[in-house]
């Protein structure tokens, strides 16, 4: 009897959440089938829901005009995005854990308040400084004012994953003669390694699907993944079935992405993991 | 192999002083044990010799040298922490060695020197093994060994042991004690476990939190019989031994100090007003030497060996501890005997031990 009390009990919440992956999946779904509809289907009403898949409009998009440069572009922009952000992150991430740093309090509210900044709050002033040092258009520009928000991310998340690291392994280390750099680079990223790959995991998701500042601070030559997609709107037209392929290819990196890395994800979330 | 010696040192965390006015003088090669309640400034006082905290004033040498501006590694000292701290991603080896990697150690040099020690502390069986595959017991063998490799000229010791089990603290005390008299260094150990000053050290020293201390936080520095049998004052005397020492209000008169209707013989020279205090061993139960009081038995705890007593009298609440084979049934009226030569006196506006 209680068996099947408990069982009652378990089951709600998988249908919460198979509705919340229906809802969430669905657009997904709806842009893989008008990806892989010909151009009649497309747009049937209603829908048809059976139909033979076409691939061409994949092949379509990857060659059009600037989408794999774009695709290449975005990547080099998390690269050195993530680079940045972890080289600056660390180091600050493990001064701002220190108990007797001063003006601790400050920096890390501070950090907050421009992580929760809208970001085209940046665009106007960095348009005209980006234009005037050169950075404007290209993807070391794009990756530098990413850290408007991927630095202070970076720093609150490793923040909280040193903070799970006893002090006394620090003080061990520096007993043994090994200076700050050593102790970070020996002893805190090898230990918080799941929640750096976390970090990286979810800078990279957020600066992969980033529109508004690439919109604004790229001409042609930095167009990142997102731009190119806006791209297949054209004057006339707007090749929906390249478009929606464009689409998936560009979620693809990063679901792949995830799912390779989702064991560390949630080892890096979980806090207390390291201890 | 050196001595340590403090002096005048203050310590304070940012308005709130937690070590005062502190000298201390450890001999080479000696074991000395600080021990006392949390906040005395014991781990603070070890950390300032490691120099993983910083003092306001006073100078601190280590041999001939004072280290007050040198680097905690340049030290030559050792420290095995509370929870091991032991690098969790690094296998029994590698923490061992870290150190010496660090230093950039010849490899042969490395791994001979991980060999001995790992024999030594036995967890040759374990190198390849990481922290987290371990044992408590046998994390704090790595962190031991970690600090042996270094052969500094000072270990020190923060409650290493309190994270064990009683059993396992029992033994590694021995082993402890075995490494000081096979190493010969000089050793500094923290605990709060009266027990484990008892046990280890050639000396301890009592600390106490500074707003009951006063002028200074140590309160007695002494071998463990002295500081047993002639308790320096009365946090002392409170807070060494268990269970711990009985206290009676006393009045000093001429040449007799007595406790409510019991006399002792006393002096002429000792201040009026004293605190009196017996340790329970030294209270004896219905036959005996010396003054006594009427009780009666409260409750008995029978630890097989020994017994100890609770017991009401005219006095107060008095704790006893006889062998295991007295016999007395709670709710008994029995005479409670103190041993007249064996009773410890405290000016009770000091504090201090007066000498009759």
């Amino acid at each position: 009897m209680s068996r099947s009390a408990s069982s009652r009990h378990a089951l709600w919440p998988y249908a919460v959440a198979l509705v919340a992956v229906v809802i969430s999946l669905f657009p997904i779904y709806w842009i893989l089938t008008i990806a892989l509809k010909n151009r009649v289907d497309a747009f049937a009403m209603p829908p048809v829901w059976l139909f033979s898949p076409v691939w061409e409009n994949f092949g379509k998009a990857w060659s059009s005009t600037g989408f794999s440069g774009a695709f290449f572009n975005s990547l080099v922009v998390c690269a050195i995005g993530n680079v940045l952000a972890l080289a600056a992150g660390i180091p600050a991430a493990y001064y701002l854990n220190r108990k007797h740093v001063p003006g601790r309090r400050t920096i890390l509210i501070w950090l907050l308040i421009s992580y929760m900044l809208p970001e085209f709050l940046f665009i106007v002033p960095m348009y005209v400084l980006f234009q005037s040092v050169g950075l404007y258009d290209t993807v070391i520009g794009l990756a530098l004012i990413y850290q408007v928000f991927t630095l202070p991310f970076t720093i609150w998340l490793l923040r909280a994953f040193f903070a799970d690291i006893p002090e006394a392994l620090a003080e061990a280390a520096r007993l043994e003669g090994a200076s700050t750099l050593r102790i970070i680079w020996t002893i805190y990223v090898p230990i918080a390694a799941p929640g750096i790959a976390a970090t990286v995991i979810l800078n990279s998701i957020k600066m992969w699907n980033e529109l508004t500042i690439a919109l604004a601070l790229t001409f042609e030559k930095a167009q990142t993944v997102t731009l190119a997609v806006a791209g297949f709107r054209g004057y006339a037209s707007i090749d929906w079935g390249a478009m929606s392929a464009a689409s998936i290819i560009i979620i693809l990196p990063m679901a792949l992405f995830a799912i390779l890395a989702q064991r560390r994800i949630v080892q890096g979330l979980s806090l207390g993991a390291v201890k | 192999m050196s001595a340590v010696s403090l002096q005048g040192i203050d310590i304070s965390y940012g308005s709130v002083d937690v070590v005062r006015n502190l000298d201390l003088d450890i001999r080479s090669g000696e074991f000395v044990v600080f021990v006392g309640p949390s906040g005395c400034g014991k781990s603070t006082t070890l950390r300032l010799i490691a120099g993983l905290e910083e003092g306001r004033s006073g100078q601190i040498s280590i041999g001939e040298r004072i280290v007050n501006d040198v680097d905690p590694a340049k030290r030559d000292v050792a420290m095995v922490f509370q929870n091991y701290a032991l690098f969790p991603h690094m296998s029994v080896a590698d923490n061992i060695s870290f150190g010496m990697r660090l230093r950039g150690e010849a490899k042969e040099k490395i791994q001979s020197g991980v060999a001995d020690v790992a024999r030594m502390v036995g967890l040759a069986d374990h190198l390849h093994k990481r922290p987290g595959a371990l044992s408590g017991g046998q994390r704090q063998r790595v962190a031991l060994a970690r600090a042996i490799v270094r052969k500094p000229a000072v270990f020190l010791f923060d409650e290493p042991l309190s994270n064990l089990d009683a059993e396992f603290r029992a033994a590694m005390r021995y082993e402890l004690s075995r490494l000081h008299r096979e190493l010969g260094s000089t050793m500094i150990y923290v605990t709060h476990d009266q027990v484990e000053a008892m046990t280890m050290g050639d000396r301890i020293a009592v600390l106490a939190p500074l707003k009951q201390a006063g002028r200074s936080n140590l309160m007695q520095f002494g071998t463990p019989e002295e500081v047993y049998h002639r308790p320096a004052n009365l946090f002392v005397a409170k807070f060494i031994g268990s269970p711990p020492m009985n206290f009676f209000e006393g009045h000093a008169n001429g040449a007799t100090i007595s406790i409510g209707t019991l006399g002792f013989p006393g002096a002429s020279h000792l201040p009026a007003d004293l605190t009196v205090g017996i340790r329970p061993e030294h209270v004896g139960l219905g036959t005996g030497e010396g003054p006594f009081v009427a009780g009666t038995v409260d409750g008995v705890e029978n630890l097989g060996h020994e017994k100890l007593w609770f017991l009401a009298t005219e006095q107060g609440r008095v704790v006893a501890r006889t062998s295991g084979a007295v016999s007395h049934a709670v709710g008994d009226r029995i005479r409670v005997h103190f041993a007249t030569d064996k009773i410890h006196l405290f000016d009770r506006a000091t504090g201090e031990r007066v000498e009759v």
